[in-house]
């Protein structure tokens, strides 16, 4: 048998959405087979059928030439399926052992955790793994090893195929450095590997074959060896994508954003903050790029006003914020989360009412002193549609859940951007979503800073505060470690090896060693 | 008929179709025709507008409670503790009608109905408050509360606010500008003796107000808005510059405002005063009428009108026909535990639709 995954005219409607339209791919066994596309262009979609969280409408699915039709994951993974999420499925406080062996224990009634931990040695050898991580907490873990016993786990249930949706999203340059080593590794050993990204160097980097998604359709299947990465970008957003860099904006000694000596406790799964400051300049990006962990979410939340540091001083627009809640700020500080469907949207909510979220006091959604003025709900709503280019199947009554994962982000930047805010904070702001969404945003970033506004952008992905920030601050253990100028000589490897926690009399040497 | 609101209201039907439908199978099991038990039950309730009127005054505090509870859910605030602000706000009404004797009605009734909101508010507030700040289960404090609530109403009634050495069990009787008058006794007034018996009175039609006033709130006002966008995510409106707490305190307040005045119909009309006991749960059937109402304000009504109605069918099933009159309590129930599986059986439904779609268009195909 040639191929151990076919699939055949897969439909998956959502409402009047076509999420896919008659889908068909053929995966090579032994092969590691690409699937890139836009945001909202239908491939999360594709694998949450092919791993029985979703039943397509129509079409059907081949596995080792045997039809299937899972109607849950618990099937797919019986017959030899393994799926590691973006988000890991796996239990923080709980051990690494227990995490592995959950639904696959051995022991009738007592568990026989020593008998699990025989089976596994093997595979912790050969990830390089020591055996000491048996008894580990989850939490207390980076996320490089967790996405490894994520890998283990379903080479614990002898997959056959595994599926990586978006891995790399939450791994540090090294990390995704070591990562495409274990992917091949794992192929060489005859695993079945299905890759989805939006990261065109890395699929053109790791893959033997590469399937195309656009608007829920297959635009194209084509070998590694007989494409570009310019070729495949333009197959993937349907025009060609523009290259942006910075330039760097005179300097001028205006601070808009002044974070002094921040402090926070050392809690289970995060280090603290450690005396960390920095400024932001008027006009400026500024970049905090960093390992996740490291005290992203401390200083974000601080930002934000929902949590207090134990000292230290936030000074927004000349206002002192410091542990003020969100309620009570009287600066203007626009925010866009990291986690747009737990912090940026109210999911049940339509568009527009999402679009209304922290407006809706404003004097033209209100008449009469507390009724909502539906006509101008709806304008807002359009025009938000319009100049955010949403894409919505009927307009401001959608409700947000129905929209893809982009479309969902762009809501949350048109109604941060249209704020009157002088201030930006954004937060991981493209995080899991395509190229074509990822260029927008990017641009609508740049745009506010070409109207004077300025922006504070916290984000795991180094390319895109190499891409934004007029400087970048890297964050590590808690502090801000080193502050460039993101100038042309910049490279992603210095960066990256303060990221790490290297120290600057080191970084020398290391640079001439290299 | 709009997709959407089938969509919402098949749940709640279906959950009372198999109700009925298994509570058939009970009546057989018991010798009995299910027909003739459920024309016992619903028809014959309204067999003559007299009986019909006094569905409208059974549903009167079940609509009110119904709400109560919508009010308090759509803040994600679980008010179990509708019963005792029910029976604080009906004795706090109790007493203050006992005071003025000078006051005209149309300034007397009103100010009456604001104490008892107030004070059913304040008794709402107490588990809000205690969840917002210690992180205390409302559920748990609520149904304590209720307890708490009824021990002081002993205490009220018996020597602690009222002196009355005749009657152990009730309070003295309220004011006569106080009193809310029932239709048969506005007939009599006018010499007609035609709504003779029929109990309902003018706190139905503050009952349907409200319905109308909660339904503006939550679908035309900003500040049902605000109390949806925290009910629905907390985090996002948190961050986005909302005052959280004070939200749910507000949505608490609210609930427990509405509960205060639920049974101003019993209160001030009927027994003219408050009766130990004159409450037989009504704070625990207004979670009922909420969740069959589908949490909607209108669906309130038409499930307090339901629940009514079977109130009312008791009477009837016990004595028409040879089963007790209680068997309407066992259908209640059912129909409860129907609506609180619907999700799952919602699902089902979806899952076993879409493969028969797909097995159908694979025949043709």
């Amino acid at each position: 048998m040639e191929y151990l995954l076919e699939l055949k005219n897969i439909t998956k409607r959502f409402g009047d959405l076509v999420a896919n339209d008659k889908i068909s791919i053929k995966i090579r066994k032994g092969s590691i087979h690409s699937i890139v596309g836009e945001n909202g262009a239908g491939k999360s979609t594709l694998m949450n059928v092919v791993y029985g969280l979703l039943q397509p409408d129509d079409g059907e699915i081949l596995f080792d030439g045997k039809k299937v039709d899972f109607s849950s994951p618990l099937e797919a993974i019986d017959t030899g399926l393994g799926m590691i999420h973006q988000h890991f499925m796996l239990v923080p406080v709980m051990t690494v052992l227990d995490n592995i062996i959950m639904g696959y224990e051995i022991g009738s009634f007592k568990l026989n955790r020593k008998k699990s931990k025989e089976e596994l040695k093997p595979f912790f050898k050969s990830f390089g793994l020591s055996e000491d991580l048996f008894d580990t907490k989850m939490a207390d873990l980076s996320v490089g090893i967790q996405q490894k016993i994520e890998i283990i786990k379903a080479l614990y249930r002898q997959a056959e195929l595994i599926i990586f949706d978006e891995p790399t999203a939450v791994l540090t340059p090294q990390e995704i450095k070591e990562f495409f080593v274990l992917v091949r590794n794992l192929n060489n050993n005859g695993k079945t590997i299905i890759f989805i990204s939006h990261k065109l160097n890395e699929i053109m980097e790791i893959s033997d074959e590469i399937s195309v998604m656009r608007n829920g359709h297959l635009v194209g299947h084509v070998n590694k060896e007989d494409v570009t990465q310019d070729q495949l970008a333009k197959m993937m957003i349907g025009r060609d994508l523009s290259e942006q860099r910075i330039t760097y904006v005179e300097n001028n000694n205006e601070h808009v954003m002044e974070v002094t000596d921040l402090v926070t406790p050392v809690k289970l799964g995060s280090v603290g903050l450690k005396k960390l400051s920095f400024s932001v300049k008027k006009g400026e990006i500024f970049g905090v790029a960093g390992v996740t962990g490291n005290g992203q979410n401390e200083l974000v939340n601080i930002l934000v006003g929902i949590e207090k540091p134990l000292s230290g001083k936030v000074v927004v627009e000349g206002h002192d914020v410091t542990g003020v809640p969100p309620h009570k700020r009287t600066d203007s500080m626009a925010y866009i989360p990291e986690d747009r469907q737990s912090e940026g949207l109210v999911m049940p909510f339509t568009i527009r009412e999402n679009l209304l979220l922290g407006k809706v006091d404003l004097p033209q959604f209100i008449h009469h002193k507390i009724m909502l003025d539906f006509k101008n709900i709806d304008e807002n709503a359009n025009n938000a549609i319009k100049d955010y280019s949403i894409k919505v199947s009927k307009g401001p009554s959608d409700p947000v859940h129905s929209l893809s994962g982009g479309n969902q982000q762009k809501v949350i930047v048109a109604r941060e951007l249209s704020n009157d805010a002088r201030t930006i904070l954004a937060v991981n702001p493209t995080r899991g979503i395509d190229i074509g969404s990822i260029e927008y945003i990017h641009s609508c970033i740049l745009l506010e800073r070409e109207k004077g506004k300025t922006v504070l952008l916290v984000s795991n992905e180094l390319s895109e505060i190499m891409a934004l920030s007029d400087r970048v601050g890297v964050i590590h253990d808690g502090r801000i470690v080193k502050v460039f100028d993101n100038t042309d000589r910049l490279t992603k490897e210095e960066v990256g090896y303060y990221m790490l926690g290297g120290k600057e009399e080191d970084y020398a040497k290391e640079a001439a060693n290299v | 008929m709009n997709k959407n609101i089938i969509k919402s209201i098949a749940p709640s039907v279906v959950s009372v179709l198999a109700g009925l439908l298994i509570g058939a199978v009970i009546i057989l099991f018991n010798g009995e025709n299910p027909l003739s038990v459920y024309f016992a039950m619903l028809v014959q309730p309204l067999s003559s507008y007299k009986n019909i009127l006094n569905v409208l005054y059974v549903i009167t505090p079940l609509i009110m409670v119904g709400l109560a509870f919508v009010v308090a859910i759509n803040a994600d605030m679980i008010n179990l503790g509708l019963e005792g602000q029910l029976l604080l706000g009906g004795i706090a009404a109790t007493y203050v009608a006992t005071l003025f004797p000078a006051l005209p009605w149309f300034i007397y009734i009103p100010m009456i109905m604001f104490c008892a909101m107030i004070v059913g508010a304040l008794w709402a507030l107490l588990p809000g408050y205690l969840k917002l700040r210690f992180g205390a289960s409302e559920i748990v404090t609520c149904i304590m509360l209720n307890y708490v609530a009824q021990y002081m109403i002993n205490y009220i009634i018996s020597g602690g606010l009222f002196k009355h050495p005749d009657i152990a069990q009730r309070t003295p009787y309220i004011l006569d500008n106080a009193h809310f008058p029932s239709l048969s006794e506005i007939g009599m007034n006018h010499g007609t003796k035609i709504f003779r018996g029929v109990q309902v009175n003018p706190m139905f039609l503050i009952a349907i107000v409200t319905v109308v006033l909660v339904y503006i709130l939550f679908t035309k006002t900003k500040w049902g808005y605000k109390i949806n966008a925290v009910g629905l995510n907390i985090k996002a409106s948190t961050a986005n510059r909302m005052h959280s707490k004070k939200i749910m305190m507000l949505a608490m307040a609210l609930s427990g405002g509405i509960a205060g005045i639920s049974a101003m119909g019993e209160v001030l009309g009927t027994f003219n005063g408050f009766v130990e006991g004159f409450s037989p749960g009504y704070g625990f059937s207004g979670i009922s009428v909420a969740l069959l109402g589908r949490k909607h304000p209108v669906g309130v009504v038409l499930a307090a009108l339901f629940f009514g109605l079977l109130n009312q069918g008791m009477i009837y099933v016990g004595a028409n026909t040879s089963i007790p009159k209680d068997f309407v309590k066992i259908i209640q129930t059912l129909i409860i535990i129907f609506i609180m599986i619907s999700p799952y059986l919602e699902e089902r439904w979806n899952s076993y639709v879409k493969s028969r779609t797909k097995a159908r268009a694979g025949r043709l195909g």
